[in-house]
Order: C-alpha cells, then structure tokens, then sequence
C-alpha cells in the first residue's frame, strides 16, 4: 500500500475516531443536561402545582382542583398527566380524560417523604414520572408526568448536527490528510521517477523549486542523490574523456590495443586497430584466425610461431614486426608487443598486446638508411679529394719551405760572400792609402777614393737590398707599437751620423698603432732618413711626423720642407732602384721607398704623397685596412 | 811575457785575414797571433789535438776571434764546443761578422758569443769590444 493512503488513512482514521468519541460524548452530555433541565422544570411545576393544590386536597376540593388539574395540562405540551393521591392514599383527582389507566395502578401506592423520579416507556414515547408528597409526612402526593418527545427530538436533531460535524471533520481531516500525504511524498515521487530514469540511463534535470516543497529531509535526500548524480556524470564524463583521448592517442600514435581471450577465443580489437588494419568493426569479427588472415603470406609462419612461443614459455615474448595485407592489397608494416596472463598452473589464459602502425617510420628509416650509405659514399669521396688536396698542399708547402730556405741561403750567402771581395777593395784600397799614401799623386788618391765609395757603395746597396727581401721573408709579430718613439729613435740615429746639421724635428707624441714594431721602425727609418737627406740643401729644415684623420680613419704622416718633387712622377716613387734625383745632388739607392711600400703592403696599409719641387714632400700613410 | 798572450784568430778568408793582422799590428796589438783557416783547426788548437797535440793545452787564448763562415765546421758549432768543455767555457769570444743579419747575432749571444765586432776587424769596435770585456791590458801593449 502506498505511503500517502496509509498517511491518508491514518490522518481519516483518527479524526474520525476523535468526532465520534467527542459527538458521543457531547450528545450524552446535552442530552443529560437537557434531560436534566426537563426534569427541573418537572419539579418546578409539581412544587407550583403542590404549593397550589396542598389546601384544595385538604380541604378536598376535588372539582377545582380536577379544573385546575386539567387546565395546566391543557396549557402545557410536555404535561402528559398529573394525578393526586389524597391523604387516605386513594386517588384523589387525575387529569386523564379517559379513565385511569391501569399501567399507573402500581404507582399509587408510592409512599415516603422523597421525591421519586421514574421513569417508563410507552408507545407514545418515553415518560418521566414525578411523584412528591404534597405535605411531608403525609400520604397525599402529587404524581406529573411528562412526555420527553421534545427533549427527544431536540436530543435527535443534536445528535445529527453532531453527526454531520464528526462527518465534515473527517472529510476535512482526509483532505488535510491527503494533501499533507501528498506533500509528503510528492517529492520522494519525483526522486522515484528520477532515479528510475536515471537507472534507464536517461539525462535527469532536478527541479530545485519543487524540491524546496519537500521536507528537509527530503531535500537532503535529494541533495545527496544530487551529488552522487553529479558526481557520477563527471565520472562518466571523465571516462568518456579519457576513452576520447586514448582513442586520439592511438589514432596520433597509430597504435591500438587488443585483448585476446585465449581459452573463450573472443578477441577484442581498439578502433585504431580496425582503422590499420584497413577494416571496419561491423564488416570484420576479430578473432585470431581472422587475424591471420589479414598477415602478409610471408610473415605467415614467422608470426604464428612467435605467437606459439610466447603462449608456451615467458621467455619469449611476443615481440615482431610483420607486414599485413589490407582489404584493397596495400602492404603495411606494423610492430606487435604483447604480455600473456597465466593460471596459477602456467596455463595461458589472455594475451593483451599493442599494434603499432610502423609504415611510415619503415619506410623513412630506409630512406634515411639510402642517404647514410649515399653520405658515406660521398664523405669518402670528399675526402680522398681531400686528401689528395692536402697531399698537393702539403708538398707545395714542402717546396715553398724549400724554396725560402733557399732564398734564406742565398740571402745569407750574398750578405756574406757578397760583401767578402767589397771588404777587400775597400780595406787594401785604405791600406794602401795609408801605407803607400807618398807614392801616389792627387790623381791617384782621387782614383782611390773613386775605387773606396764604389765599394761602399755596393755595400749599401746589398745591405738595402738584404733588408727589402727580409721585410718580405720575415714573418709579422703584430702588437701595438709607439710611433713616437720610433721616430725618435730614427732621429737619434741620424743626428749621431751627422750632429753638425741644425734640424728642426717635431714628432706628435703617443702615437699609437697595430703593427709589427721591427717593420715600422724599417718604415719610419727610411721616410725620416729620406726626409734627413733631401732637406741637406734647407739652411732651416724641418721634418714633421704627426697623424691626422681620413674619416675615423688614423693617417699618419711624415713632411719635409727639402727639395720635394714632381707630382708627375709620383707613380715611380715606390718602386725599386727608381730614382727623382741625380746621385750627384742626392746619394741613394733608390730601394728605400720600395721598401717602405712593402711595409705598408704587409700591414694592409696605403701610402701616398703630396709634393711640389723645392717645397718639400709629405708622405701619408695607414698601417690598417681603412 | 807577451808571448803567453795568445790571440787567436778564425777566419777563412785571406784578404780578411790580412787586412785584419794589419789593424792590430797597426795598433801594436802585444799578443801573439795565431790564425786558423777553418773550425777543425779552430777546435784543434784550441784542445791541442791533432796538428796542435804538442801544444801546451792549459796555454789558452786570451781572446777568439771567430768568423762564422767557416770550411768543415762552421763557427757556431766551433762556439757551442768551446762553450761546452769545462776548461774553455769561459775563453772570452768574440764574433766576427760580415753582415748584419739578425739570426746571426742571435745564435751567436744564445751560444755564448761575449761581443760582436765587424768585419774586417774594425780597431775602434774591437777596442770597445775588449774595453767592454775587461780584458783592456790583455790586448793591448800599454799592459802593466
């Protein structure tokens, strides 16, 4: 039976049982009150009509008071009777119009002081009797009768009102009851449907407003099946995320899983397994044969053995990669890896592995494999080329070793063996100047001296000559190197060889730079002794060395205000045994310049000159790439 | 007394030779001058050996002259002996040179040359060169 009947019941039958005991009750009392109150005025009537009649029964009066008798009960409905015994104890008077009836015989003889209350049944209804003694101590008592028809009836209509408000309140405690029950259970209904739909797997959407209706356990009921609803839809979502992603993850990976009841025969295959294997789920039920079929006809054997194998022992576990033929005859290569799961007895029971789609990876593994051997191939060839390069490189280098050694030795051999017969003219030339001075004319010490400055001379000469070859041959110590102090070396130098002369030097202090020192110090020699030589004619010479800029470009210079040039020759300047002047006016072996050149051309330097004859000559130069 | 004042003198070239014998006798050099030709003969003197084997080997030169362009054994490796026996490491030498060439100067101080002097010796660089070496009244006749 359902919760709200039996709470309908319930409530119906208490308030029924409530108005039925209560209308029981109530009717009882009204109808004793009322009963009650009838009899009181009974009294009250037998004592007026006692107090009234007491003399005329004395003095008995019988036709007043039989008039009397009657008229009151004339005047009264309730009245039915009343009759007097007289003080004989016969009857006295009586208002029966028909004769005494004979069923009030026995009530004549009621004695006593007391008033006696009876009361009978009759057909006409039930009667009250009254007896009292009119005088007490006396016989003479006055006996009324009432009929209790109204009372009755008044009792009767109460007692249906009664009935009829017992009624309506049942009818009301039901409608209380049912809408209470209803109230009560509507909401744990709905939890009901809910949760049957839920069970069919339906989507279930709780409505909070109808929920509020409920009690609070309800609510928390519902609060809690909420929860566990919810939480259960995120795990459902999580599961179908997860599914989603390791499906992705098999699809990216091309790998898919499978699971192989052994003893069942039953095969599960994941999508990606399907999808590599060219197959779809319906058109295909996995099983090993089914398998086996799709494996290349060459792979066949290799990959039923392995299977065998690794079901037989642990040993060998099922590892392979095979090749699958697909429904529309593409090869593809796939890599298989599986674990068998036993009964404690050894018995193989299932075999989960992975099939991993490796075509691709196959096929770039051999191409790579092809550019490997192509590389090798080319790496070799490079380097016997190289080889056979370094071969030529090393023999040229070889030669060119020679080649300067030689050159080294010749140098060596013309600074020494060169010089050798010059020292020989010279000195005996001078011995025989100082030993045989007296027996040689003007002329003759003239042709001497002649013989003395052209030996001299070429000793210059090869020292110049030795010094341009070693500015090429002599490999550059680069480092920072002071200018300044090079050119005052040089002035130094040349003020010891020739102190008599009045030269006005000015050198721009600090000048700084990156070269080889030994180089720049030949450099600054040669363009210092050049600026020395060609002022000898300048009664006030000056020679200036300074640095000025060409852009951020450092330009150092070196002026004169000597005999200086034509322009038009300039281009000749930097050549070897070039000279501008006559030896005559200027001794000179016209390699100076040459060699200042290839000091410059070995600092990747520039040098160039401004001149105008008989106005002196600037020489600029850089010691840098600019 | 003089005569235990050896100078000897290692060049190969003859004019060299007399133009260099010249100058000191010119300058009244007091020691005895011993010339050899080439560094064999150079090294044989100077360990009395060989032509020189009757020579008195503790009568050393006071001062060599060494050319460095020599037959047979060239004059640093004449230097780098001299150097390298216990009883002459401390033979003052002087090098001759012909050139000024860099290298030569070089090896010459790293084998132990105590000075330089050009060639054909020239008076004033070799006094200097004696000056310099101490040796002032070794060479010269105004010795005590």
């Amino acid at each position: 039976m359902k919760l709200r009947y039996k709470i309908t019941l319930l409530i119906c039958g208490v308030a029924l049982s409530i108005a039925t005991a209560t209308t029981y009750w109530a009717s009882n009392l009204l109808s004793d009150a009322l009963l009650e109150r009838f009899e009181d005025e009974g009294q009250f009537i037998a004592h007026s009509l006692s107090e009234t009649l007491t003399i005329q029964v004395l003095e008995k009066e019988v036709g007043p008071v039989f008039d009397s008798l009657h008229k009151v009960v004339a005047a009264s409905t309730q009245l039915d009777y009343i009759f007097i015994t007289g003080f004989d104890g016969t009857l006295f008077a009586h208002s029966f119009s028909g004769g005494f009836p004979a069923a009030l015989v026995p009530m004549l003889s009621t004695n006593g002081d007391e008033e006696q209350i009876s009361r009978y049944n009759t057909p006409g209804g039930s009667v009250i009797h009254i007896s009292q003694p009119l005088i007490r101590g006396m016989d003479a008592r006055l006996h009324i009768g009432f009929n209790d028809n109204i009372i009755q009836t008044k009792i009767t209509q109460l007692r249906y009102t009664l009935a009829l408000i017992a009624i309506s309140i049942t009818v009301f405690a039901m409608a209380i009851g049912a809408l209470l029950s209803h109230r009560v259970t509507e909401p744990l209904n709905q939890l009901t449907r809910a949760i049957q739909r839920f069970g069919r797997g339906e989507l279930i959407d709780f409505d909070s407003a109808r929920v509020k209706r409920g009690s609070e356990e309800v609510a928390e009921l519902y609060q809690a099946f909420k929860t566990m609803v919810a939480a259960r839809e995120e795990s459902l979502k999580e599961l179908r995320r997860s599914e989603a992603s390791l499906a992705e993850a098999q699809h990216t990976a091309k790998l898919g899983n499978w699971d192989w009841n052994i003893q069942a025969g039953t095969l599960y295959w994941s999508d990606e397994i399907y999808r590599i294997f060219g197959l779809t789920p319906q058109a295909f039920d996995a099983t090993y044969e089914a398998f086996l079929k799709s494996v290349h006809p060459e792979d066949h054997t290799r990959v039923t053995e392995a299977v065998n194998c690794a079901i037989a022992s642990d040993d060998t576990p099922y590892d392979i990669d095979h090749r699958i033929v697909l429904p529309d005859g593409t090869i593809r290569v796939v890599h298989e890896q599986a674990q068998v799961f036993r009964d404690p007895a050894g018995g193989a029971l299932r075999m989960l592995g992975t099939v991993q789609d490796i075509t691709e990876r196959k096929r770039v593994e051999e191409e790579l494999a092809q550019h490997r051997f192509h590389l090798e191939e080319l790496v070799e060839a490079r380097t016997t080329s190289l080889k056979q390069r370094e071969a030529e490189l090393s023999t040229l280098t070889e030669r060119l070793q020679a080649s300067n050694q030689e050159l080294e030795a010749f140098s060596y051999s013309v600074s020494h063996d060169l010089r050798a017969p010059l020292r020989a003219i010279d000195g005996f030339s001078l011995a025989l100047q100082e030993d045989y001075g007296k027996q040689l004319d003007e002329t003759g010490h003239d042709y001497l001296q002649r013989v003395r400055k052209g030996a001299q001379k070429m000793s210059t000469l090869i020292d110049d000559l030795l010094q341009l070859s070693r500015i090429t041959r002599t490999e550059l110590k680069p480092g920072p190197v002071d200018l300044s102090q090079l050119a005052e070396q040089a002035v130094e130098e040349l003020r010891r060889g020739e102190p008599e002369r009045d030269i006005q030097t000015t050198i721009t202090p600090a000048l700084q730079a990156h070269g080889d020192a030994t180089l720049i110090g030949v450099l600054l020699g040669n363009l210092i002794g050049n600026a020395w030589k060609f002022t000898r004619q300048q009664p006030h010479a000056h020679i200036e060395v300074g640095r000025c800029y060409e852009g951020e470009q450092e330009v150092f210079f070196v002026r004169d205000n000597g005999a200086g040039f034509d322009m038009k020759y300039a281009h000749k300047l930097f050549k070897a045994f070039q000279r501008l002047h006559g030896l005559d006016q200027f001794e000179g072996t016209g390699i100076g310049l040459a060699t200042v050149q290839r000091v410059i051309n070995r600092h990747n330097g520039r040098i160039w000159t401004a001149a105008e004859a008989g106005k002196g000559a600037t020489f600029f130069f850089t010691l840098s790439p600019g | 007394m003089s005569k235990d004042k050896i100078l000897l003198l290692v060049e190969d070239n003859p004019d060299d030779e007399a133009l260099t014998v010249r100058a000191l006798k010119r300058h009244h050099i007091a020691n005895q001058l011993i010339v050899v030709r080439d560094g064999e003969e150079a090294l044989d003197f100077i360990f009395a050996r060989g032509a020189f084997a009757d020579r008195d080997a503790s009568v050393l030169p006071q001062v060599i002259l060494l050319d460095l362009k020599l037959p047979k054994i060239d004059g640093l490796e004449v230097l780098r002996q001299i150097r390298a026996n216990e009883l002459t490491r401390n033979v003052p030498v002087v090098v001759l040179t012909s050139s000024n060439e860099e290298q030569d100067i070089v090896n010459s101080y790293d084998l132990g040359a105590n000075s330089y002097v050009r060639k054909p010796v020239d008076f004033e660089q070799f006094i200097e060169a004696a000056r310099q070496l101490g040796m002032f009244w070794l060479v010269l006749n105004e010795t005590p």
